[in-house]
This record gives C-alpha cells, structure tokens and sequence, in this order.
C-alpha cells in the first residue's frame, strides 16, 4: 500500500470481501470521477456509464491493487480509461442504427454540457484535456498524472501547457502576463 | 517555443511559482521583453484561472444506486492468506491427480500432438466485459513464443485493445485472436493495460 494512502484501510477491508468498506470508497471518490468523466466526455449520461463502469472494473479487479500508488489514483487511471472505451463507442455508433432505433448520438447531444468551459475543453485534444482536467479542476500532481495517463512527467507538463494556453485562446481570455491578473 | 526563448516546462513553472528566486528573475527580466512569452505566461494563467473557476458537475442520484447494483451482481474481491502448511494440505492431493494425469498422458493414443490450449481455458474463464471470443478460434492461434512476449491477457475484443493501444501511442494490430505491439518497451505496455478487465485476448510485444 502507498504509504499514507487515506484510502488504504478500506481497501484492505474490501480486498477482503468487505462490501460495505467498498460502499465507502465508491462514495468518497464517486463525486470526483464523475467529475473527471464529465470535463473529460462533455455528456453527463455517457459520465455516469463511465463511472458506473469504472467502479465495476475497480471491483472486480481490486486484488490486482497493490498499492504501489495512491488507491485514488489507480481509480483515475480505471476512470480515464473507462471513458476512452465510451468515447470509443460512441465514434463507433454504425449509422444504420439511424433508421432503427434512437440514435445514441442523440443522447449524448442531449446530456452534453454546454457550458463556455466545456466548450473550450472538447477543442482540445484528447490528451491535453484530461491532464488539464486532472491538474487544474481535480488538483492532481504532475506524478499522480504520469501515474494515471502513463506519460513521462515532462510530457504532463507539456501537455498542461499547451492545454492551457489553447483553452485561454479558444475563450478569449488571454493577455499578456499580469493583464489576466488585474 | 523558438529559440532564444525559455522552454515551455520554465515558463509553466513560472506561472505555477516553482522557480526558485534566481531562475525566476532571469526569466522575469527576459518576458518583460519579450512580447511573445509575456502572452504564453498570460495564457497560460488564464486558462487555468478559466479551470478552476469551472462549475462543478453534480453526478445524477441514480448513478450511485447503480454502482450499487453492480456490486449486488458481481461476486466481491477475495484475497485470501494461506499458511504454507495449509498450501501443501491443498497441493498434495493435486500432485497426485497430476501424476495420474501425466501417466495417461503418456500413453500414445495415435492423434496429433496439437497443444498449448490449457491456459487459454483458464483465461476464457476469467473473462470480463469482453464478449464473444471464442476457445475454438483461440486454440487456433500459434503458441506465443514463436511470436514475442506475452505481457497481458484483457478482454476484448482485439479490435478495441488494439484501437486502446493505438490511442496511447503504441503501434498495435490485431493478429488472429491476439494484439501484437511492435517494437514496445513490455513494462509499459503491461502498465497500460493495468486498468482493463483480465479476460481471453493475449497482448504480445514483438521481438525487436
């Protein structure tokens, strides 16, 4: 177990069977996965498939946690992926289904968040936009990030930079240093 | 950035004050002249003054009580301890059945000597989220020795493991029933799949 993991004695309850214990982590960390899917999807329906899948998955495999990292930070990396494989299905949606049935699509134009930010965050690319998400809106570290998307610290720092200066511009904010301050 | 110009990660730390005083100075002294990083600094801290001032997300009430009913579904984690006494309690009647199994095997019955198919029946049945993946097809598949390094085995199907990969940077394709990464780093393609579902479709790194 990472050492002074919050999380580490209810995982170890858990990893013995302990259903409530699990209960406890899904309600700590519910609030910001949905939150990390949400910025990172820009639908709160596919979010929340996102994050019910990524509990499931964390459940199932959580004798595969070994505490190397943070537990939050494993589940991130769950999360992260979880919405990679919904972001997946939805490009992959056949357009026959069109005449057929609802098209998944349209739930997703429905659900989607339109405010300015999210905007602005679903130009960016994929990459970018979860590192900005899990930097500035969760307040991960630059460690805890290379941790979850599995990229060098440097290549976090980068892609924070160019996230941020390309959202400053998308939403019309930007001025030289010390304008955006006053 | 050009050169001439501070790199991005000094003009990132600037923004987050993580220079120490002296690098700090030098770098302040170079954007207050220079039109182009004083915007990249100014950018840069808008947008993350954009970030954080975006509005939280609530998740919809119902999504908990699903989380829930998954839970309900699916049988709970088990890691059990078991005392080195206890493990050759539990073992020494498999040997036995191994000893026997081996020595029938060992009788020529005059069929062909195709094999390798006992893993792959252990990993079908511990398969996740990944549907229709057939024994049959896998077993026609050749042994993985011939072709790399078997660093995982998720679910599938391939087609999205190796679009995952993909994604992630890796140059994977799908080769029958398996995903071959080529010319990959087999701790880093093992570390990318740490989060995926266990399940049938080997990931194999290719020899260099």
């Amino acid at each position: 177990m990472a050492a002074r993991d919050p999380d580490g004695d209810l995982v170890r309850r858990a990893q013995r069977g302990d259903r409530l214990a699990f209960e406890r982590l899904v309600d700590r960390h519910q609030a910001r996965l949905f939150t990390l899917a949400a910025r990172t999807l820009g639908s709160r329906d596919e979010a929340a498939d996102a994050v019910q899948d990524a509990f499931l998955r964390a459940w199932r495999r959580l004798d595969s946690f070994r505490g190397d990292a943070l537990f939050s930070t494993w589940l991130y990396r769950i999360c992260v992926n979880a919405a990679h494989d919904q972001r997946t299905r939805r490009s992959a949606e056949p357009a026959e289904l069109e005449d057929v049935a609802p098209d998944p699509r349209d739930r997703f134009a429905e659900s989607r968040l339109s405010d300015e930010i999210q905007t602005a965050l679903d130009a960016l690319d994929e990459t970018q936009r979860e590192v900005v998400v899990l930097y500035d809106i969760l307040g991960c570290s630059y460690a805890e990030i290379a941790e979850v998307t599995g990229a060098a610290e440097g290549t976090v720092k980068s892609r924070l930079f160019r996230g941020r200066t390309e959202l400053a511009r998308r939403l019309g904010t930007a001025g030289a240093r010390g304008e955006s301050n006053t | 950035m050009a050169e001439g110009h501070p790199s991005e990660l000094d003009l990132l730390a600037l923004a987050e004050g993580e220079l120490p005083g002296d690098r700090r100075n030098a770098l302040m002294q170079h954007i207050d002249a220079c039109p182009i990083c004083a915007r990249a600094v100014g950018e840069v801290e808008a947008g993350r003054a954009a970030l954080r001032a975006a509005p939280a997300v609530e998740a919809p009430r119902q999504l908990r009580r699903r989380v829930s009913a998954d839970l309900d579904a699916h049988e709970p984690p088990r890691r059990v301890y078991v005392s080195p006494m206890r493990l050759v309690a539990l073992l020494a009647p498999l040997t036995v059945v191994l000893a026997l199994v081996a020595a029938v095997a060992s009788i020529d019955f005059g069929g062909d000597d195709s094999s390798g198919g006992g893993g792959r029946e252990s990993a079908q049945a511990d398969e996740g989220a990944g549907g229709g993946d057939t024994l049959d097809q896998e077993l026609d598949a050749p042994t993985l020795a011939e072709e790399g390094m078997a660093v995982a085995s998720v679910a599938g199907p391939p087609r999205q493991v190796a679009a995952f990969l993909k994604s992630r940077g890796l140059d994977a394709r799908v080769v029958g029933r398996r995903v071959v990464v080529r010319a990959s780093d087999p701790d880093a393609v093992a570390r990318e799949l740490a989060a995926r579902p266990g399940g049938p479709i080997q990931v194999v790194v290719e020899s260099p």
